[in-house]
């Protein structure tokens, strides 16, 4: 029987007016919980909490994470090193067959180089993967000093993802890239990121799922996993703040 | 006073304890939805954008809004959360970004959906918005933007097919569609059928009229409501067009208007004498023009009319057939190419006119000439099934009976996926029912509308029609439109089909015996379907009434027959048809309506006295979900009810082993109860929300759900077990794993060939062992693994596990770790992917959750079915690990001679000793040539093969994991080759380091450059 139906059938008796004002009470806290829509900035900081404040956030200047990537329907774990500076530069090596393998994103250019797949020398990435990638540069996220990065941020409703509600956020860059967040209502934590990227001339939906969330040495939070299509992705460990010599933002 | 409290906070913690089994807790068990897209379902709007014409929306009668980016080479669902049965689309061509969709198909057919309203999205179809006041129109029939201001626009509302409604009307938007008013409503009886709008003066809008009812046994089209109206005041006030038209009263009419002179109309009025009308001046005269029976024929039905967006004599009718004129609609011819008849929209590409998309009753079509030649494009899986059946071969095959479009049989898994050309045809008209008979796997029954049964043998290719006929001293037999025909659950030689009389048959249809008198009420006014149709006469069975529209034959007696009829009646016999008990009034003391149509029966396989019934009275108007249970075979009901239904009922379907897990189909969606019907939840794992759900099966093999969707195909949930298992008291729990059957060894037989990849493509389930468990909460810190290992304890593999909240399933490709291969070379080496299959046994997997750890037993066996002995698996296996083991050698002797390499270039440049020097480069060349013979080192591209003894060992390595039989002589005599000459490297290596390693060491020492030893033991030893 539905919540309402019960009160209606309570309120109909007159003897009931005592246990009115209890009833009204527990029925205030239970719609609370189905009426109250949460707006963006509530979502966000919420968010920015639970990874650790904004303050803290603003202190993360760069990283170094070190894990294994497995690609999907794969058994091997191949070795991932990611390296970034804030908003100058990200790159990720990948050793795979005794070859270094990697993708350098600059706010200037992106470059890849996968001698594994027979390349000679490093090639430049086309203007949607460097639009796309530009997200890696960003090391506190989208949600810190949104304006002042161009960042428009909008509700998009809500959906279960992996059995739990989130909350939508549709990021709008600068540079039109779009990417929908799915922030998990309960821990506050990315659940999932969904990015319009052009796959073979066509926009479609690259979705990660993210999972993991720790707190390094330091303090930082981070999902220590991520899958995407191609593959899962473990960080052992994440190293923060630590000097980066901005020369392995360029080609060997 | 107390006593309601305590209900009220027992309600509160009970509704608290329930909310932890829901839709999202199965979400992981996600449907395959395999088509099939060869023969697709009613599509009835089609919109693209006029500045970006790869960009198309589509329509469909059940199956939601598609959407194409590159001009229908593929589509992808757009609407998968609402109403599927979609009216009308439009595009605002002026911010092509905002889309509207009207639900409820306007094709008013006996079988024609409802609709739930009015959506808008504003980003291209990624969100979308339901618009107030539209709830109940039931069916929307035409949206239409102001091409000059896009603030104004209008929505056509035929209304309700089977009840008057005062939601009928035109109705106005003129905020962009925030907020509508209805603008013209004639009466309760009558709603609008069609608009234009002029395009160089948008004031002036023209609207159709309709007076229309169905009953269950009846149509009418036409009355004093329908005709033709004018306003040139943007809505405000109409005028009725007359002169020149054909006498009232009217049907349905279709008007259009040349938008490059939009004076010009034409419609096409259905009335007495049916006919095509013209008029010069924006309707104030018309003119009948003569027009071919294509043009005019089922007006209620092929309500398509457009003309070209740059032409004004180019008009198009799709309608039966698909016919033109080239001026202006004075005459028309009828268009050629292979094209599905019954057409219901079409889209010209205003850039470029030769090019045209059609919706039809069997899918869409692209034309680039005009309309001469028609090329379907089969990626649109909207097919409309009424049932579905299964048999019981490996894979099995699925049957089932479409709209329009035959009965049709396909594997339930196909090389590739399930392609369009894996489904075959096995009967034809309008398909419904389909059987495999229950002793003979090879011979099918198949009907068409009416009663059409037809005998198939697979095998020999051979078929004839067995429909009952009527005997002496019987009534004209009636059959449904939709006439149940069924195996016996119980005794599987029993067929049955019925009229209004049962019949069973137990030589496959050959000869029936009738086992029931007249079933139903046999209601004589009920049963006058050559008067209908009103003013065209439309009398295809569709009418038929007073039949028995569903029976089962209980899976405890084959005695125990039930069968339920489309007039309310539900009747029972005991003794294998001798006598028969009515309990209709039973159900209606329940609170059901009578006369309602029983639409599915299911008595159960655990208590002959436990009977659950679906009843659906949405021809009286009645669109509320109907499911009951009875516990004393009839005697009294219970309403199952939930707040999650929506839509009529049409199946109830009790689980094969799990008494109380049952799962219902209605109009609107797929649900299950995991409490015998308590509580229900709607699935929704890649089903979309309000699927039309019209059959659901339970595989007795493989425990998949398979379920007939009227606008999706046949979607099949692979492997319900979890849900079985799935109790509050497992909820509960934070992780649970759940125990597995015993796994067949199989690397999936049954895909021999790789398939063309054409068209659509439906997916296959997984060949892999699936490890399942359940997680009360998403894991959001720790990450989550799976160590499977074997008896012996040693680890086989490490899979990444999901965290999702809820069934967890993730595969084990039944292998172990790849070897780690000879690196470095020239190219990648296959050979480090692949891994032999495991032996049966018992395995043990360590679910592993952070820093805890759960564990639950895996039994892997041999398949019964493989022709591969156990004997024949170990020697595969041993051989497979001798190969293996040769690749770890060979990638421990390539690291240790690419290590010793590394560090004479290192050492290279700092010596100074020319003799020293001399002697480290010729060590490092004698490496450098074993290395060489090793693996490839020289290949400079991937059309330049190089093979060298690690592309050696993987050629026999891989040949032997991946083949489902044990190794060939020859295979054998070439492991004991490799492994000779990967004993013969080793000895190399040790001679080469022999002969320079000590030597070049003193002599480095001598150089003060000593460190080599050490490093390279350091790395070696790594």
């Amino acid at each position: 029987m539905p919540l309402q139906s019960v009160l209606t059938l309570l309120f109909k008796n007159k003897k009931m007016k005592k246990i009115k004002g209890i009833t009204f009470l527990i029925a205030a806290v239970l719609l609370s919980q189905f009426l109250h829509a949460q707006t963006v900035d509530e979502i966000i900081n919420k968010h920015v909490a639970a990874m650790g404040g904004r303050e803290k956030i603003l202190t993360l200047s760069s990283a170094f994470m070190a894990g294994t990537f497995q690609a999907t329907g794969d058994t091997a774990l191949i070795a991932i090193t990611s390296t970034k500076k804030h908003l100058i530069g990200s790159r990720i090596d990948i050793e795979a067959n005794q070859t270094n393998n990697y993708q350098i994103i600059t706010p200037q250019n992106g470059w890849i180089f996968t001698p594994v797949q027979g390349d000679k020398e490093p090639r430049l990435l086309n203007e949607d993967q460097f639009k796309v990638g530009q997200v890696q540069l960003d090391l506190q996220g989208p949600f810190i000093n949104s304006d002042q990065k161009g960042y428009k941020i909008e509700m998009a409703g809500t959906e279960v993802i992996d059995g739990v509600m989130c909350n939508k956020l549709k990021v709008t860059a600068s540079n039109t890239n779009v990417t929908v967040y799915y922030i998990d209502s309960k821990s506050n934590f990315i659940v999932r990121a969904s990015t319009k990227m052009f796959q073979f001339g066509a926009l479609e939906d690259v979705i990660t799922t993210y999972g993991d969330y720790n707190k390094n040495e330091d303090g930082f939070w981070f999902a220590y996993t991520n899958i995407t299509p191609r593959g899962k992705t473990h960080y052992n460990k994440i190293v923060t703040n630590v000097p980066v010599d901005v020369n392995i933002f360029k080609t060997n | 006073m107390k006593s309601a409290f305590i209900f009220f906070v027992g309600l509160f913690f009970a509704t608290s304890a329930n909310a932890q089994i829901s839709s999202a807790t199965f979400g992981m068990m996600e449907a395959r939805q395999i088509g099939p897209a060869t023969m697709g379902g009613r599509l009835t709007a089609i919109e693209g954008v006029n500045n970006e014409p790869r960009i198309i929306y589509v329509g469909s009668a059940g199956g939601g809004v598609w959407k194409t980016t590159n001009a229908g080479v593929s589509f992808k669902s757009i609407f998968d959360k609402y109403c599927q049965s979609i009216g009308a689309l439009a595009v605002d061509q002026k911010n092509p970004k905002v889309i509207f969709v009207g639900t409820g198909e306007s094709n008013m057919r006996n079988t024609v959906s409802v609709g739930d309203g009015l959506y808008r999205s504003t980003d291209e179809g990624e969100n979308w918005t339901k618009i107030n006041g539209f709830d109940s129109t039931e069916h929307i029939s035409r949206i239409i933007i102001d091409p000059q201001n896009s603030n104004n626009i209008y929505v056509a509302v035929p209304g309700p097919l089977w009840s008057d409604s005062k939601h009928r009307g035109l109705y106005k938007s003129t905020d962009g569609g925030k907020t509508f008013e209805k603008i013209f409503f004639i009466n309760e009886q009558t709603g609008v059928a069609d608009i234009a709008v002029n395009t160089n003066n948008p004031s002036i809008v023209y609207a159709t009229t309709w007076e229309f009812r169905r009953k269950p046994y009846s149509f009418n089209s036409g009355g004093k409501g329908s005709g033709i109206y004018k306003s040139i005041d943007g809505g405000k006030t109409w005028k009725e067009l007359a002169n020149g038209l054909p006498a009232k009263p009217f049907g349905r009419s279709a008007i259009t208007l040349a938008p490059s002179a939009p004076d010009n109309l034409i419609a096409i009025i259905e009335a007495e004498k049916t006919g095509l009308y013209i008029s010069a001046d924006g309707g104030e005269t018309w003119k009948n023009q003569s027009a071919t029976v294509n043009v005019v024929s089922r007006p209620f039905y092929f309500s398509c009319l457009v003309i070209d967006p740059k032409d004004p004599k180019r008009v198009y009718r799709p309608g039966f057939g698909f016919s033109y004129s080239d001026d202006g609609g004075y005459s028309f011819a009828d268009g050629g190419g292979n094209v599905h008849s019954d057409h219901h929209a079409l889209w010209i590409n205003p850039n470029y006119t030769n090019q045209m998309y059609l919706g039809t009753d069997g899918g869409l079509y692209v034309s680039n000439d005009r309309g001469a030649n028609w090329m379907m494009l089969s990626v649109l899986p909207v097919s409309q099934f009424y049932h579905v059946t299964y048999d019981m071969k490996d894979p099995y095959n699925v049957y089932g009976g479409l709209q329009d479009n035959q009965s049709w049989y396909a594997p339930s898994q196909s090389a590739g996926g399930i392609e369009n050309s894996d489904w075959k045809n096995i009967g034809g008209g309008d398909g419904f029912w389909v059987q495999v008979d229950g002793m003979n796997p090879d011979i099918v029954y198949s009907e068409s509308q009416g009663g059409e049964i037809v005998h198939t043998d697979l095998k020999q290719g051979k078929a004839f029609g067995i429909k009952p006929q009527q005997a002496l001293n019987d009534e004209k037999l009636r059959f449904n439109w939709n006439t149940p025909i069924v195996i016996g659950q119980k005794n599987k030689r029993n067929l049955y089909i019925a009229s209004q009389y049962l019949y069973r048959s137990v030589d496959e249809g050959k000869n029936w015996i009738k086992i029931s008198p007249d079933l139903t009420t046999n209601n004589k006014e009920k049963q006058k379907q050559e008067q209908s149709g009103g003013l065209s006469a439309d009398n295809t069975s569709a009418e038929n009434h007073c039949t028995i529209f569903t029976l089962a034959e209980s899976p405890l007696d084959e005695n125990l027959i039930w069968a339920g009829t489309d007039d309310g009646n539900l009747q029972y016999t005991t003794d294998g048809g001798k006598t028969w008990t009515n309990v209709a009034a039973n159900y209606t003391a329940a609170g059901i309506p009578a006369q309602t149509w029983v639409s599915s029966i299911e008595p159960s396989r655990f208590d002959k006295n436990v009977v659950y019934a679906s009843f659906d009275n949405h021809m009286y108007g009645d669109v509320k979900t109907y499911f009951a249970k009875s516990t004393d075979m009839g005697k009294t009901w219970m309403m199952l009810k939930s707040e999650e239904f929506t839509g009529y009922a049409h199946k109830i379907k009790e689980d094969n082993l799990n008494k109380d897990l049952l799962f219902a189909g209605t109009e609107m969606g797929l649900y299950a109860s995991l409490d015998a019907g308590t509580n229900w939840f709607r699935m929704k794992n890649n089903i979309p929300w309000k699927a039309l759900v019209r059959d659901i099966q339970i595989h007795p093999v493989t425990n998949d759900l398979i379920l007939a969707t009227h606008g999706r195909g046949i979607m099949i949930v692979d492997n319900i077990t979890p849900m079985r298992s799935m109790t509050k008291e497992v909820a509960a729990k934070d992780v649970v794993i759940f125990d597995s059957k015993p796994i067949n060894l199989t690397m999936g037989k049954n895909y021999v060939g790789s398939g063309s990849g054409d068209g659509y493509i439906g997916g296959n389930s997984s060949q892999q062992a699936a490890i399942q468990y359940y997680f009360k909460d998403r894991v959001n810190s720790g990450e989550v693994k799976i160590d499977i290992y074997d008896k012996q304890g040693k680890l086989v593999q490490t899979i990444p596990g999901s965290k999702r909240r809820g069934i967890n399933i993730v595969d084990w490709n039944m292998r172990t770790t790849p070897p780690k291969v000879a690196s470095g070379g020239t190219k990648i080496d296959f050979g480090g992917f692949v891994a032999p299959m495991v032996l049966p046994g018992e395995y043990t997997v360590k679910l592993k959750v952070g820093d805890k750890q759960y564990e639950n037993k895996l039994m892997m066996q041999r398949d019964p079915g493989s022709d591969m002995t156990l004997a024949d698996m170990e020697d595969q296996y041993n051989t497979a690990m001798q190969l293996y083991n040769m690749h770890e050698r060979l990638g421990k002797l390539v690291d240790s001679i690419s290590n010793k390499q590394k560090m004479l270039q290192q050492y290279l440049p700092n010596i100074k000793n020319a003799k020293l020097k001399k002697t480290v480069q010729e060590y490092y060349n004698k490496l450098e040539d074993l290395r060489s013979n090793l693996l490839a080192t020289k290949q400079k591209s991937q059309f330049a093969d190089e093979k060298k003894l690690r592309e050696d060992i993987t050629e026999v390595y891989a040949a032997v994991c991946n083949q489902e039989t044990k190794p060939s002589n020859l295979q054998k005599e070439r492991t004991g080759v490799l492994l000779q000459q990967v004993g013969d490297a080793e000895k190399l290596g040790a001679t080469i380091n022999a002969q320079y390693e000590q030597k070049v060491k003193n002599e480095l020492v001598k150089e003060k450059l000593d460190k080599m030893d050490t490093e390279v033991k350091k790395k070696d030893n790594q």
